[in-house]
């Protein structure tokens, strides 16, 4: 593919950057040294005002949009990212750098040692979101940015956006926090440890050393991505598009054929897919993550306290099929928010396509957006 | 067209739940905000496309707070960068804290919410004064359009012919006399009235016999 859509950044490459000083993680292990690969959007302007970070979710990455060289799928938000787009980058500088425990550039676990000696693989340290921010935070120093514009994120992002917006109060004018919540439900948990299961129990996991074995447990991590997968999307929206339809066999009488479900055939590409790109610990840590986030723990689990803390104006929006972060999640956000005093604003978009619609094209989540971005431009302006 | 409307424009605007709505050119809004202290933190329940809050955030220089339901309306909003936050006023105002805003205003909304003596018991927790305007379905044409035999004050045309029925919402009209006999019960206070005829305008008639011929009217109040 040569030519790009008018409205896209286009062909794009991403940056890295080697960072030496040790960071010391929540969990109290030092990392070394680290590398955060990243992609940026769009130019800084000469007030430095109009820079907009983006915190990915649990298994994407720092491809936000526009397209590799010989590639023709774009980046994972290249619908709401680009110029004229909401996320415009002819008035946005936008940075997403990849989260380190991942696999697609930054530090994680099958990154090799820093005695080269091995992988990371299973003694990668657990991270925490905070651990995120902070690395964000030091890429921020090297990008030379004083104050973001905005910080943005849906889901597992979200959460960055939250904490961000607690450790580091001053360097940020707006919070974006989509489709996300500030602690995951029991049931959300119990989800995330199904996965996790899945992977361990496959007997080609051997305790997380198979890339020194050579036996890649993607049996296993096919299975989380599918249980994963699943409660991303909604009933109705499953219902529209496979039903009940079948991909092979048929009911017949006299068929002796197996019968296999459109919905079975897609679950089953989808994990496939999955297994292949991606690293089993990378899953374990990330989901982990996930499952550790509470927003207010160090604030006597007073999210109204917490809120205290921040200076940011808030953009929350939540999306009505999504069960997995449920509107009622992002209710008790904004309620939290209000209490402290914060400026807020608050959409619940009603779209049928799950907790998955924030990557979608949905028309009013757009409008939403675009409304909210103005004034965010308009305060880098000033 | 009467003596009362004329001269003055009229304008439809979309009301929260998108009900159009004809109303005069908001010459009626200029008393509302002589009622809102300079500095003010105010909370706006159907808000609506801001246009109050901008005003009010023009002239008193208040922090504004919208609640809304209509997508459209929260877009305009945020285009116009009001801090607004989608939510159903039936669901009630839980999520704010007791006194939290100086003034709670709700402008053409109390008809249309499925339970108006909480909402206004509501009000005054969250705020120390509220503001509530609406029409006043008393009003001698409302009356006379009835003895006529035309349809219920306030209520929508049925669409009989076209054959496709739009969502209905109940409204529950209110008259002068309803809003004065429930301050009196719930022991709440008028801090203010104005009494206004079809243009927005205080009239002598309005004033003196408001039952009959106010058209719209404001309550400012307290407990």
């Amino acid at each position: 593919m040569s030519e790009w859509p008018a409205d896209s950044v286009g062909l794009v490459q991403p940056q890295q950057r080697h960072f030496d000083t040790p960071l010391m993680l929540a969990c109290g292990i030092e990392l070394p040294s680290y590398e955060l690969v990243y992609e940026c959007y769009g130019a800084l302007n000469a007030e430095r005002s109009n820079a907009i970070l983006i915190c990915h979710a649990l298994s994407s990455d720092h491809h936000v949009a526009g397209y590799y060289e010989g590639e023709s799928k774009p980046g994972w938000w290249e619908v709401y990212v680009g110029p004229g787009k909401a996320f415009d980058t002819n008035r946005f500088y936008i940075i997403c750098a990849n989260n380190i425990g991942g696999c697609s550039g930054s530090t994680g676990p099958t990154s090799q040692k820093p005695d080269g000696s091995e992988p990371y693989g299973p003694d990668f340290p657990p991270v925490r979101v905070r651990d995120w921010v902070h690395c964000q935070q030091q890429l921020m120093d090297v990008l030379g940015i004083e104050q973001w514009a905005a910080v943005v994120g849906s889901s597992l992002g979200g959460m960055q956006v939250l904490r961000w917006a607690l450790e580091y109060p001053e360097a940020m004018r707006h919070g974006i926090v989509l489709a996300s919540a500030m602690k995951l439900t029991a049931q959300n948990i119990a989800f995330n440890e199904i996965a996790r299961r899945a992977i361990t129990a496959d007997p080609d996991f051997t305790n997380g050393r198979y890339l020194e074995r050579g036996t890649m447990p993607n049996k296993g991590l096919a299975i989380a991505r599918m249980i994963g997968h699943l409660t991303y999307m909604s009933d109705d929206l499953m219902a529209l598009k496979f039903g009940r339809d079948l991909y092979e066999g048929s009911f017949e009488r006299g068929q002796a054929t197996d019968v296999r479900f459109q919905v079975e055939s897609y679950l089953r590409h989808q994990g496939d897919k999955f297994a292949d790109s991606f690293d089993a610990n990378s899953y374990l840590l990330l989901t982990r993550a996930l499952d550790y986030f509470d927003l207010a723990r160090e604030y006597n689990d007073d999210p109204m306290q917490a809120f205290k803390r921040a200076q940011a104006e808030f953009l929350v929006v939540s999306f009505s099929s999504d069960w997995r972060f449920a509107p009622a999640r992002s209710r008790e956000m904004v309620r939290a928010m209000l209490g402290a005093g914060r400026r807020v604003s608050y959409a619940e978009i009603n779209a049928p396509q799950g907790h998955d619609a924030f990557l979608l094209p949905v028309p009013r989540f757009d409008a939403v957006l675009r409304g909210y971005l103005q004034r965010v431009a308009a305060g880098a302006r000033a | 067209m009467t003596a009362d409307t004329a001269g003055e424009p009229a304008v439809t605007v979309a009301t929260s739940r998108g009900r159009p709505e004809e109303r005069r050119a908001r010459r009626d809004l200029d008393h509302l905000v002589g009622w809102v202290p300079m500095g003010a933190q105010v909370l706006d329940l159907g808000c609506g496309d801001g246009s109050l809050l901008l005003r009010l955030e023009a002239e008193r220089d208040v922090q504004g707070l919208g609640l809304e339901i209509n997508p459209d309306n929260i877009s305009h909003c945020l285009e116009a960068g009001l801090q607004v936050v989608e939510q159903d006023l039936d669901r009630g105002l839980a999520n704010f804290c007791d006194s939290s805003f100086d003034v709670v205003v709700m402008t053409y909304t109390l008809q249309e919410v499925a339970r108006p003596l909480r909402l206004i018991d509501e009000m005054l927790r969250v705020g120390q004064r509220g503001i509530v305007s609406f029409r006043n379905y008393a009003h001698w044409r409302s009356r006379w359009d009835t003895l006529r035999g035309g349809p219920l004050p306030g209520a929508e045309p049925l669409a009989t012919t076209s054959g496709v029925e739009t969502e209905q919402y109940a409204v529950r009209p209110w008259t002068v006399a309803d809003f004065e006999q429930l301050c009196r019960e719930r022991q709440i206070r008028v801090v203010g009235r104005y009494m206004l005829n079809a243009a927005g305008v205080e009239s002598t008639a309005a004033r003196h016999c408001p039952k009959l011929c106010a058209h719209t009217v404001m309550y400012h109040f307290s407990r």
